[in-house]
């Protein structure tokens, strides 16, 4: 057996040494690059937090129901307060201003916001209907609520419509 | 032509070679494997989600009174109570029941010939596993009351099978007396006060969990 002999054009030690060098540097890349440019990629962790704080300010304060002097119900929403907020996101002149008292201004930025109300009947009312978020990044965050209608009648009046808030932050 | 064994890879060397691409392709498939249920933030983030939505429900059912208007009078129970004591008065008894996808209903589980649960509480979660506001969530509704040895005692009334490991569960706690139900002596939350008009104090307590 002439083979035996014959060693050329083997896989070598000198290969396997090279092969291994190589596919550990290709690992360390795979592992390295995605880190390298985090600082420049995803504010979505900051945005779902200011979601999370929007919704909770809207549903727990600015858009309640309030009984008496200076009680307010949590979780219970004013129809007509949410319209006064469509009003104040849709009005360019205190539009910004509207933003930033909502905590939506972080010193560099004044984030954009769209709070959709999905409600029992099967409508969905956007506030504010013309700004939607475009293909950047969005943080989200969803309530459940009441939505009462003062002038409205049967369970739109009371205990008003079941509804999901879902707030986005852009 | 046969002869001839020059730039053939040779056995040791051809496993040796496919262990390591089998190793790193394990690696590199390990590394970048993430499910939305992966613990990151984004995990936290559907947690904290449904955390808010539960204590909204639960709150804003205990806030609003069964009635068709706003109410001061205290014997109106809220809507969450209501849930509660129609579950306990219902004709059937005692009995948990399940989600059903083609009635869109929550079933009897135990007896099929009952009616499916309707009280407020069945009918906000199903509300919030409709399309119009598909939270993609399974809910379970415990009631927890203590019997006059003063054992706590944990009892059924919407289950949908055992909660994921990410489940979250947000509580209440509610009063009922013996005017709020049919048969106080003989219903499946005992009387700890035999003697006044306190019936049990009960836990109602909210399991959600994403599917």
């Amino acid at each position: 057996m002439k083979a035996i002999k014959d060693d050329g054009g083997q896989m070598s030690i000198d290969f396997l040494i090279g092969i291994m060098i190589f596919l550990i540097a290709f690992i360390f890349l795979f592992a390295a690059i995605p880190s390298m440019f985090t600082p420049f990629q995803s504010n979505s962790d900051e945005l779902t937090m200011i979601a999370d704080r929007v919704a909770a300010t809207l549903v727990e304060n600015e858009l309640c129901i309030t009984a008496g002097t200076n009680e307010s119900l949590p979780s219970i929403i004013d129809i007509a307060k949410v319209d006064l907020l469509n009003d104040r996101l849709s009005n360019p002149a205190i539009e910004e201003a509207t933003r930033k008292k909502l905590g939506l201004d972080n010193g560099n930025t004044v984030y954009h916001l769209q709070v959709l109300l999905q409600l029992d009947n099967g409508t969905t009312i956007s506030i504010p209907g013309n700004d939607k978020p475009g293909n950047q990044n969005v943080g989200q965050s969803r309530r459940f609520v009441y939505v009462r209608y003062m002038n409205g009648y049967g369970t739109a009046y009371y205990p008003g419509l079941k509804a999901l808030l879902v707030v986005r932050v852009w | 032509m046969v002869k001839r064994y020059e730039g053939q890879i040779q056995t040791v060397e051809a496993i040796t070679a496919a262990l390591i691409l089998i190793s790193v392709l394990a690696i590199v498939v390990e590394a970048t494997s993430v499910t939305p249920l992966t613990s990151s933030f984004t995990n936290q983030h559907v947690k904290l989600e449904l955390q808010n939505i539960g204590a909204d429900i639960l709150t804003s059912m205990d806030e609003t009174a069964y009635a068709g208007a706003p109410t001061t009078n205290p014997n109106v129970p809220s809507y969450l109570k209501k849930s509660v004591t129609d579950w306990i008065n219902c004709t059937g008894g005692y009995e948990w029941y399940a989600w059903s996808n083609n009635s869109s209903k929550y079933v009897p589980l135990i007896n099929s010939a009952d009616i499916p649960l309707d009280t407020p509480l069945s009918n906000t979660l199903s509300f919030l596993i409709s399309n119009q506001s598909n939270t993609g969530a399974a809910y379970n509704v415990e009631v927890r009351y203590s019997n006059i040895q003063g054992q706590i005692m944990n009892t059924k009334m919407i289950w949908n099978g055992d909660p994921s490991e990410n489940s979250v569960t947000v509580s209440r706690v509610i009063v009922l007396h013996d005017q709020d139900l049919a048969a106080p002596d003989s219903c499946v939350i005992p009387d700890i006060s035999p003697n006044t008009t306190l019936h049990n104090v009960i836990e109602i307590r909210l399991t959600m969990w994403v599917m």
